[in-house]
């Protein structure tokens, strides 16, 4: 499933649009999915991590909305080549990624198929000269 | 926040149809040439108040954040710069889309000392607005020289020391053929975004109504919703759509055109709502494969792999079988090649054997 995703973002490194993201699901057993939340990141760019603190940079976070159909299992996992420093211009330690970083979610359907999951995702992006002021992007999955 | 044209305003008035839901995003833009914008901020942390541009003076107007660790690293140069063209140069830091609160970023400014050796004042809402989103631009730091004459010379994110010379020796021609470049309604939104939690709850509440299929009763919550938050009930078009084309195809029809016409953040999703839908006129899927035919060119659209469905099944739906074929076979096609892709094969294979099935020519 991974695979297929990023075969399928095509992207060129933007000014622009440093980050992309793409979201998609996975049935496993027992009713049971996985969502998928892929930030595809230009070169040179990174984004923060989830687990930061208030201080200094916005740390992704990603937020489901609530679904009758749906209960989200555990919090949302992310994997990627993590970097971590001090950093003295914030005073804090920084996390963060460079060229991509999957955010994932398991959830457990109650109801019937198919079941569309809305959810956002705000991040902030930097290279070495600039920062992308802090976003929110939409998305949804389709459970099915 | 919640701003309308009165045009569109107009518009939708005319269609008989009044989309809450749709924020129009930065109008004005400016470029290079024209009047700089006016100086507004809330407080200032630091230096002389600039009320207005002064005529024959040149200001740098820089655009920074708490949360922006080039715009830091940038503020010892700025300072340089203020102080090699003291007399003539007047440099302001404002501080732009950032939630720290003030007192912490008061405290920041000071913490920084000698770091930090001009002017600096907090945004009141208003100059991210009409100077960074509505020049197009993208990042900070981002800086502006504002010329003696009170125009806007130049912007961007590197190359001022090389304009600020130029702009103080009278070398500048200014460009007016230059195209404006929008504002990012991806930003924008990030200032606008309501708690989510409340579009948590607005969504909830519509999904249990489409449940029960009280449609009338999601419609009369999405009608109150209009009224009291735009932003929430923006956050919900979607929802309220699901529900509205269960009883009104006339009037959900002329919401998607809507949708569609202004470029929504929903309108992909709608569709989806739309093609997956039986016994609906002809005139959606028109609409949707008006949408879908160039989207489909930009591979970088959000959750794609469902408008690589959704163009086959709109094709199949107006009677264009070959070409729903065509396109489904395609997509197979891709899937194959790729690893991991066997769930996504079984549903666009369905999609191909209903259409090969089917016994329309």
């Amino acid at each position: 499933m991974m695979l297929l995703i990023i075969a399928l973002t095509v992207y060129k490194a933007s000014g622009q649009q440093p980050v992309l993201w793409t979201a998609s699901a996975k049935p496993l057993k027992d009713n049971t999915f996985e969502i998928r939340l892929i930030a595809s990141i230009s070169d040179g760019w990174y984004i923060y991590s989830q687990f930061m603190g208030n201080k200094g940079p916005l740390p992704t976070s990603i937020t489901y909305k609530k679904n009758p159909s749906v209960d989200i299992l555990g919090k949302v996992e992310e994997i990627g080549e993590l970097k971590q420093k001090y950093e003295s211009s914030f005073g804090i330690d920084v996390k963060y990624y460079y060229n991509k970083v999957e955010f994932i979610q398991q959830v457990k359907l109650n109801g019937k198929l198919p079941v569309t999951l809305n959810g956002s995702v705000a991040y902030m992006g930097c290279n070495a000269q600039m920062c992308m002021p802090p976003q929110v992007e939409d998305f949804k999955v389709v459970l099915r | 926040m919640k701003k309308y044209s009165s045009l569109k305003k107009q518009l939708l008035v005319i269609t008989g149809l009044w989309i809450c839901s749709i924020p129009i995003y930065a109008q004005r833009s400016i470029k290079i040439g024209d009047k700089a914008p006016e100086i507004s901020v809330k407080h200032w942390l630091k230096g002389e108040p600039i009320k207005n541009f002064e005529n024959g003076k040149v200001y740098v107007v820089e655009f920074w954040a708490t949360w922006c660790k080039p715009c830091i690293e940038l503020m010892p140069h700025l300072g340089e710069l203020a102080r090699q063209y003291k007399d003539k140069v007047q440099v302001i830091g404002i501080n732009i889309l950032d939630r720290t609160p003030k007192d912490k970023i008061a405290s920041f400014v000071r913490e920084m000392g000698d770091k930090i050796d001009y002017t600096v004042g907090l945004d009141d809402g208003t100059m991210s607005e009409n100077w960074f989103i509505s020049s197009g631009s993208t990042g900070i730091p981002t800086s502006f020289i504002v010329d003696q004459q009170g125009k806007i010379a130049w912007y961007g994110n590197s190359g001022l020391d090389v304009m600020l010379a130029k702009v103080l020796n009278g070398e500048t021609s200014y460009d007016l053929t230059e195209k404006t470049k929008p504002g990012r309604p991806g930003i924008m939104r990030y200032l606008m975004m309501p708690q989510s939690e409340e579009i948590n709850l607005a969504s909830e509440k519509l999904y249990e109504f489409i449940e029960k299929k009280d449609y009338d009763k999601a419609l009369a919550y999405y009608d109150a919703l209009c009224k009291d938050s735009a932003a929430v009930a923006a956050g919900v078009v979607d929802v309220y759509f699901e529900a509205l084309i269960n009883i009104d195809q006339k009037k959900s029809l002329s919401f998607y055109k809507n949708l569609i016409q202004n470029e929504d953040r929903w309108q992909y999703w709608v569709t989806w709502i739309v093609v997956n839908k039986e016994g609906l006129s002809k005139e959606f899927y028109l609409h949707a494969k008006k949408l879908l035919e160039p989207t489909l060119l930009d591979k970088s659209w959000l959750g794609q792999p469902l408008l690589r469905e959704a163009l086959p099944e709109v094709y199949f739906r107006l009677g264009e079988k070959d070409k729903a074929i065509d396109t489904i076979q395609d997509w197979i096609d891709k899937l194959k090649q790729l690893e991991g892709g066997e769930y996504m094969l079984k549903l666009a294979e369905g999609r191909l054997k209903r259409y090969k099935d089917s016994k329309m020519h």
